[in-house]
């Protein structure tokens, strides 16, 4: 592939890059990642790679714009609020790079859609905000054997980690199973500092380019834990677990299903928070 | 006026000593004279081009010379065989034509009147310069003389000052006319009274030389006693930050183009304090007149009507200062011995000065002396008095001395002046035009800063080589950004009397009353001039004019033989490159038409190009394959499959008329060599090649290469960093290891960035080479 | 007993088990935690019966979602 001269402008800060260079930006064009989710993780994540050149994402989101979003997306703007959350991503994406193909789904990831859309791709980068759709990313990935960045943040802290099916630690290694339906976050739980999203995002993207590049080191069998009060990382290793359902010696999971959601608070007593009109 | 200007360091009697041995060791054989070089030259001692001949440059802070100095230089010339002795544009006094051995004995003399050549040359701190009508000047702040002195006085003992990354040159004016080129310095300051109170603007970074550049302002003020600091500090930093790994770009001037402004400043700041810390004194100059001049004019020439002599009015009342004309700056050591005697008795200074134009002056005369002193200047040889056009001009020392120089720099001035003298232009024309040649484009006759600059290159016409001058116009030095002149044509060296007169011609038309010339093409523009410029341009065939192919000076046909080492030969590149570029252009042809004949005509220029660098300069094309066989595939330059092509140039040079037919791609192959070797090609002349005749037949560690290096070329003129490097890089990707690429780059910062940033991810930059047009090629040895 | 929690020094009480231990952590919902202990995931189930010994490197590490914690239409956020 010959880089136009526009390209070579575009990209040169990466080609300048020793690690990169005009093999390397190749290598990103022709890229395929796919962001499942459009929201908190995957706004910074969808924007930094359309930035990079990463020459197709997936963007997988059955949503609209909502108000509440806009503290964290960045990939949405006011103007936005009611759009469909995976055309105003891929209007800003493009809006970036217009070299870069976006395939939008306007849906939500199921167990019957899951395999058949991870396939299409590279490299996937969870960006859900719920468990259900983390375990079925960590479970499709298995199944469809490919790598994906799982990250998730709560008010001050963030986590991340990389995952290759088969060969390094997996999601359901560390938490092996949804947490039951009685133990869910109270409202002040689920409050978070908005910009934590652009962290963890831009790590699930700096891991998907690593990948595509083949250079440095994955974020694997270690969970990157991020506290942004004490302003610390740390790494916490983790092995893999031999007795983890989906990778460990003797597997429980042979398929994917849509998990119980948790319930959270009790709609008709609880009046920490103003439920939206319609949707 | 004291005898002694400046105290000279306690230790140079010793240091005379050391150097004493040293010639010793050298003339026995035991020193080699590379490592000589580097002991005489910061010495102030330099090689002329006739084998056995040095000169010594002795350094006279501020142009300042009294009586006894002035006989005791004359002395010397007289008694170690320089009968001549030459003002340099720095108000250095050049002592020519001496043996070595002579040379630490003239050092002595020198040290007994307080003169010494330390510093003359090298990476030293050089003759710190001051206009010469300082201290007489109406349009002068207050006297910067003495500052001269002070700031000589203090970095000369220094062992800082003989060891810096290269030359340090530092200058001071009176004023914003800045008659001294404070602007164009690596340090300048020019006098400004604030408050009654003495002070300076100050300069720093300028230079001139193959890439010119003004200085910036890097203080609006300073008060006068912080010019030693200043001086200091900035020494300090160029001896820290001045590149010394890449002569061609360790002027201070660079330093600042990579640094910037904010940064530089700022580290100028944090090393004055320092400075003030170690205990720096406050620069002791006192400074008891302070003027201001607002709307002075610089001093005026007048003429006396009595004597005929011309004469400047000083601004003290009844004083009058005596301009000698030196023709090109040189005078018998007689008449300087004179010239000495009357100012001891005509001066009430008791001296007299150089000046940057390669003149002398005596100050403070009595206006009523005036006819006394012109009688006395008509007992000297030299008739410095009369007003003649070679007053205007200003010429290195050319390739009459130096071994860098190209082309007779004095000897064109001499023609031009002839020819301006024979005409019917008007004197008071003439005294308004400055030109400025130099022999080469190293501007050590300042070609840069004079309305009319023109430096020497050579042309090659129908395989012959002319010597030419390339013109550059419009100059301003006495604006606070000094403009410097810019590259308006180029003419063969024997047009040139025609094209000044053209010049002069155009500009009496149309002069307003007392216009400078430079001023005047300010009025007209650039390519009116152009135009002018153009019409000289074209050489004659050698039949119809074979003058034009010898310089001014000469009676041999122009060539570039018998060059060797020395400093670097900024013309030799270009010709090489031309020699090269139309081997190409023949190449292409001869491939469309396949012929022998025109693949000789591709074949011989490439042969040919490299040539001057092993000191051979030939028409003769049989002479000049012989010549590449020997200096290049001989020696393994050229690695010895190409003997096959050779002989096939010989053969059809006997007779063999289908000899090089197809032979296109040998061709172009053999001068993608020799287009890599000059790649290669330093400032010494020499390759970086091995030059082993084994090389490439037999090796025992070294795999055989199965067919020469292919060079592909990038043209990044004009691509700004850090897009040219992105460039390369993408290049360097689609090709083989151990292949070349010649990329193009500009100067300044694509030149500095690039190859260090290829180093730093572990390729090979095979050399950088400067094209003297604004552009560098560097050739790239892809190894990962 | 010294042990390292999340990276840092504690010192416990003999007989602690990792139920416990979440508790004295104050950890509000001991179902939203995974436990490490050397390195190794320690069964939910055995959270109570597992002790911890002297030197031991327990790692707590949180269910995390994405910002909304779960979905928005008909949940708090």
């Amino acid at each position: 592939m010959q880089l136009t001269e526009e390209q070579i402008e575009r990209y040169s800060r990466h080609i300048l890059l020793p690690e990169v260079g005009g093999k390397g930006q190749e290598k990103l064009l022709a890229g395929r990642v796919l962001i499942v989710g459009a929201g908190g993780l995957g706004s910074p994540a969808g924007l930094y790679l359309a930035a990079a050149g990463v020459g197709k994402i997936g963007i997988v989101d059955s949503d609209v714009v909502d108000l509440t979003n806009l503290q964290r997306q960045i990939m949405h703007e006011t103007a936005d609020l009611g759009v469909p959350k995976v055309n105003s991503a891929m209007t800003r994406m493009r809006a970036i790079n217009p070299d870069i193909e976006v395939r939008v789904y306007p849906k939500k990831l199921m167990a019957d859609n899951a395999v058949d859309i991870i396939s299409d791709y590279d490299f996937v980068i969870d960006g859900t905000d719920n468990f259900p759709a983390k375990f079925l990313v960590a479970d499709a990935c298995h199944f469809a054997d490919k790598p994906y960045s799982h990250a998730g943040i709560l008010r001050f802290t963030g986590q991340a980690i990389t995952v290759i099916p088969r060969k390094t630690t997996c999601y359901r290694c560390i938490f092996n199973a949804p947490p039951p339906p009685g133990a869910v976050p109270s409202c002040s739980q689920a409050g978070v500092l908005g910009v934590l999203a652009g962290v963890m995002g831009c790590i699930q993207a700096t891991e998907a380019a690593k990948y595509l590049l083949g250079i440095g080191e994955l974020l694997t069998d270690r969970l990157l834990v991020y506290d942004a009060l004490s302003m610390g990382f740390r790494t916490v290793n983790v092995a893999r677990n031999r007795k983890c359902p989906l990778c460990g010696d003797s597997p429980t999971i042979s398929r994917l299903q849509d998990e119980e959601r948790p319930i959270a608070c009790d709609p008709e007593t609880c009046d920490c928070y103003q439920n939206e009109p319609g949707n | 006026m004291t005898t002694e200007f400046y105290k000279l360091p306690a230790d140079l009697a010793q240091d005379i000593d050391t150097y004493g041995s040293e010639v010793g060791r050298f003339s026995s054989g035991e020193m080699p004279p590379g490592v000589f070089k580097a002991k005489r030259v910061p010495r102030g001692v330099y090689e002329q081009r006739q084998d056995g001949a040095y000169m010594v440059r002795v350094r006279v802070a501020g142009g300042t010379l009294t009586p006894e100095q002035g006989e005791t230089l004359a002395d010397i010339g007289s008694a170690f065989g320089s009968h001549q002795l030459h003002i340099t544009t720095r108000q250095d006094v050049q002592i020519h034509d001496v043996k070595i051995e002579h040379t630490p004995e003239i050092m002595r003399r020198l040290l007994s009147v307080g003169l010494t050549s330390k510093g003359g040359g090298g990476n030293t701190v050089r003759n710190v310069a001051a206009c010469p009508y300082a201290g007489i000047c109406p349009a002068e702040e207050f006297d910067v003389t003495p500052f001269a002195h002070a700031v000589t006085e203090f970095l000369i003992p220094l062992v800082g000052s003989s060891n810096l990354p290269r030359k340090y040159k530092i200058s001071f004016s009176g004023c914003g006319l800045d008659c001294a080129l404070a602007r164009v310095n690596d340090l300048g300051f020019i006098a400004k009274a604030k408050d009654g109170k003495p002070g300076f603007l100050v300069y720093a970074g300028g230079g001139l030389g193959a890439h010119s550049r003004p200085g910036d302002l890097i203080e609006e003020w300073v008060p006068a006693t912080d010019v030693v600091r200043i001086a200091e500090a900035i020494r300090r930093l160029f001896d820290q930050l001045g590149d010394r790994k890449n002569r061609q770009r360790a002027r201070l001037r660079f330093v600042f183009e990579r640094m910037g402004m904010p940064a530089f400043r700022n580290a100028l700041h944090g090393v004055i304090r320092e400075l003030e810390t170690e205990g720096i004194q406050d620069c002791a100059v006192s400074v008891p007149d302070i003027r201001s001049p607002a709307g002075a004019s610089l001093i005026r020439r007048e003429t006396d009507s009595a004597s005929g002599v011309r004469f400047l009015e000083q601004r003290q009342a009844g004083h009058v200062a005596l301009p000698l004309h030196l023709p090109l700056g040189f005078i018998s050591a007689e008449d300087f011995r004179k010239i000495s005697r009357i100012s001891r008795e005509f001066s009430q200074e008791n001296g007299f000065r150089t000046t940057r134009s390669q003149n002398l002056i005596i100050r403070f005369v009595a206006k009523d002396d005036l006819a006394a002193l012109a009688s006395k200047l008509k007992g000297l040889k030299c008739d410095v008095v009369k007003p003649a056009a070679l007053e205007s001009f200003v010429a290195c020392a050319g390739a009459a001395t130096c071994r860098l120089g190209l082309c007779l720099a004095r000897d064109a001035a001499r023609a031009c002046a002839e020819a301006l003298d024979r005409s019917s232009i008007t004197p008071a024309v003439l005294a308004s035009l400055d030109v400025n040649i130099s022999g080469c484009p190293n501007a050590c006759g300042q070609h840069h800063v004079a309305s009319i600059g023109l430096f020497g290159a050579a042309q090659r016409t129908a395989g012959r080589l002319v010597p030419s001058y390339r013109v550059l116009l419009g100059a301003r030095c006495d604006t606070p950004t000094a403009r410097l002149a810019e590259l308006a044509g180029s003419v063969p060296a024997r047009a040139l009397p025609q094209l000044l007169l053209d010049l002069a011609q155009d500009f009496e038309k149309d002069r307003l009353a007392g216009e400078w010339f430079s001023s005047y093409f300010e009025r007209c523009g650039m390519e009116h001039f152009k135009a002018i410029i153009e019409r000289h341009a074209t050489v004659p065939s050698y039949d119809e004019r074979p003058a034009f192919y010898r310089d001014w000076g000469s009676d041999d046909d122009f060539s570039l033989a018998g060059r060797g080492g020395g400093e670097c030969g900024a013309g030799v590149f270009e010709v090489i490159a031309d020699d090269i570029a139309g081997a190409k252009r023949a190449l292409h042809s001869a491939q469309s038409s396949s012929e022998s004949a025109d693949m000789f005509e591709a074949l011989l220029p490439a042969a040919r190009a490299l040539l001057i660098t092993r000191g051979v300069d030939s028409q003769n094309a049989t002479d000049i394959i012989q010549a590449f066989e020997k200096h290049f595939i001989d020696t393994g330059l050229v690695p010895s499959e190409f003997r096959g092509l050779i002989s096939r140039a010989r053969g059809y040079l006997e007779g063999w008329r289908e000899a090089l037919e197809g032979q296109a791609d040998d061709i172009g192959r053999l001068l993608a060599e020799v287009e890599a070797l000059f790649g290669t090609l330093d400032a010494n002349l020499n390759f970086h090649r091995a030059e082993s005749a084994a090389s490439n037949e037999t090796s025992a560690s070294a795999p055989v290469r199965e067919k020469p290096a292919a060079v592909a070329e990038l043209d990044l003129r004009g691509v700004t960093c850090p897009m040219n490097f992105v460039k390369v890089k993408l290049k360097l990707e689609s090709m083989e290891t151990d292949d070349l690429l010649a990329v193009v780059l500009d100067d300044g910062e694509p030149v500095q960035n690039v190859p260090a940033s290829l180093r730093s991810e572990g390729q090979e930059v095979v050399d950088t080479v400067d094209l003297n047009n604004g552009h560098w090629r560097i050739t790239v040895r892809k190894k990962k | 007993m010294n042990i390292t929690v999340n990276g840092e020094s504690a010192d416990i009480a003999e007989q602690v088990s990792i139920s416990d231990l979440l508790t004295i952590r104050n950890v509000k919902m001991p179902d939203m935690v995974s436990v490490e202990r050397n390195g190794e995931m320690v069964d939910r189930s055995a959270f109570g019966e597992t002790f911890l010994a002297g030197g031991d490197k327990i790692e707590f590490l949180y269910f995390m979602g994405g910002g909304n914690g779960s979905e928005r239409t008909t949940r708090c956020n």
